[in-house]
């Protein structure tokens, strides 16, 4: 795992670096549900998502997204292209479904990921998604991961061409 | 160090031409004055009747988002009673 330089930072004030918003988990849709101490591992300590998908035929294929925005610099909330989880922009509205957001269920008192799409490279070289929520792939090509690295929870994925029958996730993190 | 410094009345002694600003002097003054021990402002009396004022508060290093950029910056922040 890559190593980093500790850090304090203001953030919110929420212990991230966005707004948190108030909505009603969906398993579906939603990636989680987390505490606290989990959603701030993975906002700014997230250094790699492995993935994996088979497809009907028993093929497989693995790619590793690599994030090397250093976890103080996610101060600022951007580039999507070196950190996983770029945000919808705190513009003082409550974000669509289709926007990236952390959201915090009441009922729980626990928090939860919207992530509309991650890109990785699927089967032959196809664009492959990953998206939070166990089922959110509306014609049924993806499949929901099976998570090992026991932080990142109800993912689904989908392989690019051909129908994905399993799939892994696994989430990576810097140390300090 | 007791009781707080009287405002000052213009056109009486002492002479001071701007009161307002001399005014807002001593309510700052007297406010400092009125601060808790829990707070971030201290003082102590020496013997000669003079203050000490001591701010306790300690820096700290902190990354912030600046214009879009990561900068670090430094804050103080209060030193908590051990």
């Amino acid at each position: 795992m890559p190593e980093t330089t500790p850090f304090a930072a203001l953030g919110r004030g929420n212990g991230l670096a966005s707004c948190v918003y108030r909505k009603t988990f969906n398993a579906d849709t939603h990636s989680g549900l987390y505490t606290l101490e989990e959603i701030m591992k993975l906002y700014w300590n997230t250094s790699s998502i492995q993935v994996s998908v088979t497809n009907v035929e028993g093929d497989t294929v693995s790619d590793t997204l690599n994030y090397t925005t250093e976890p103080r610099e996610r101060v600022c909330n951007f580039d999507v292209a070196s950190q996983p989880f770029r945000l919808a922009e705190d513009d003082g509205s409550t974000p669509e479904e289709d926007e990236a957001y952390i959201g915090f269920d009441t009922s729980s008192g626990k928090y939860f990921l919207n992530i509309p799409e991650i890109i990785f490279q699927g089967f032959f070289s196809d664009e492959g998604f990953i998206k939070s929520g166990n089922d959110n792939f509306v014609e049924g090509y993806g499949a929901a991961a099976t998570d090992s690295s026991g932080v990142g929870k109800t993912w689904s994925v989908e392989g690019g061409l051909g129908g994905t029958v399993t799939a892994t996730i696994a989430f990576n993190f810097y140390t300090y | 160090m007791s009781g707080k410094i009287e405002k000052v009345i213009k056109g009486q002694a002492p002479s001071l031409l701007d009161t307002t600003k001399a005014n807002e002097l001593i309510g700052m003054i007297n406010g400092i004055l009125a601060s808790r021990a829990q707070d971030p402002l201290k003082l102590s009396v020496n013997s000669d009747g003079s203050f000490n004022l001591n701010i306790a508060l300690s820096p700290l290093d902190v990354t912030m988002c600046v214009n879009g950029q990561p900068v670090k910056r430094v804050i103080y922040v209060q030193t908590p009673s051990p």
